[in-house]
């Protein structure tokens, strides 16, 4: 079976809610596959809102798709800063922040480890990861 | 932040939380906060089979909670954690570190 679902949701942290009942209404995928989808949408999305200069738009579009067994979720976005993410990538590791009192740098870590192959992509306006569950 | 529900009840030698909804960066600084207070006071155990979702922040917390126990000699208990919460932890590659438990009498 193929299918797919999309959601816009504006770069607000209250909209982690929204994209959680977007991926629970997926229902094409297993619950072992809506975790996972669920997981890691909403890490990517967190990390976007909180550390991403927007560009020309503060939305990010989010795509769930299912082409056989094959699922792929797509977000993208307008962002100034998607080099800066892509060098983070290298070099974030978890650790204890004083500022927020908890340890941060597990997401990036999470996602390697949920999904089977990530690729970001910078496009000329807008940019995208594509995570291959 | 009604997107969260924690009820708090309280043992001979712990106290319980239940948790319910989802524990993302929107979310998670009421559960941060008693958490935090918690585990200085005694050995908790947080009832997790009804969180829907568990975000790196989440677990952020869930880690600094375990440094903090162990340096007040209290322990933390992630009791019957659903699917998505499994997941999350084991994602991590730091699932040994938490103690899971599926009944309160295994609390010691």
């Amino acid at each position: 079976m193929n299918a797919q679902r999309g959601i816009v949701l504006t770069t607000d942290l209250s909209n982690l809610i929204v994209l959680e009942n977007f991926i629970s209404g997926c229902l094409f995928l297993d619950g072992n596959e809506m975790n996972r989808a669920k997981l890691l949408a909403t890490e990517f999305f967190d990390n976007i809102v909180i550390h991403s200069v927007h560009g020309l738009c503060g939305e990010v579009s989010i795509t769930v798709r299912k082409i056989k067994a094959r699922i792929t979720l797509i977000l993208k976005y307008s962002t100034k800063n998607f080099g800066k993410m892509l060098n983070a990538l290298d070099t974030t590791n978890p650790h204890y922040d004083v500022k927020s009192l908890r340890y941060r740098g597990l997401g990036l870590r999470m996602c390697r480890n949920l999904a089977s192959d990530i690729h970001y992509k910078k496009g000329l306006f807008k940019s995208s990861i594509i995570i291959i569950l | 932040m009604e997107n969260i529900a924690i009820v708090e009840k309280n043992g001979s030698n712990y106290v319980l939380l239940e948790v319910s909804g989802t524990i993302n960066s929107y979310t998670y600084t009421e559960f941060q906060a008693k958490v935090y207070a918690l585990i200085k006071q005694t050995n908790l155990v947080l009832d997790l089979s009804r969180v829907t979702n568990l975000s790196s922040s989440g677990l952020g917390v869930l880690m600094s909670a375990l440094d903090d126990g162990e340096e007040t000699g209290n322990k933390l208990y992630v009791m019957k954690p659903s699917e998505v919460v499994r997941l999350a932890i084991e994602s991590t590659g730091f699932s040994e570190m938490f103690t899971v438990i599926y009944s309160l009498t295994e609390v010691v």
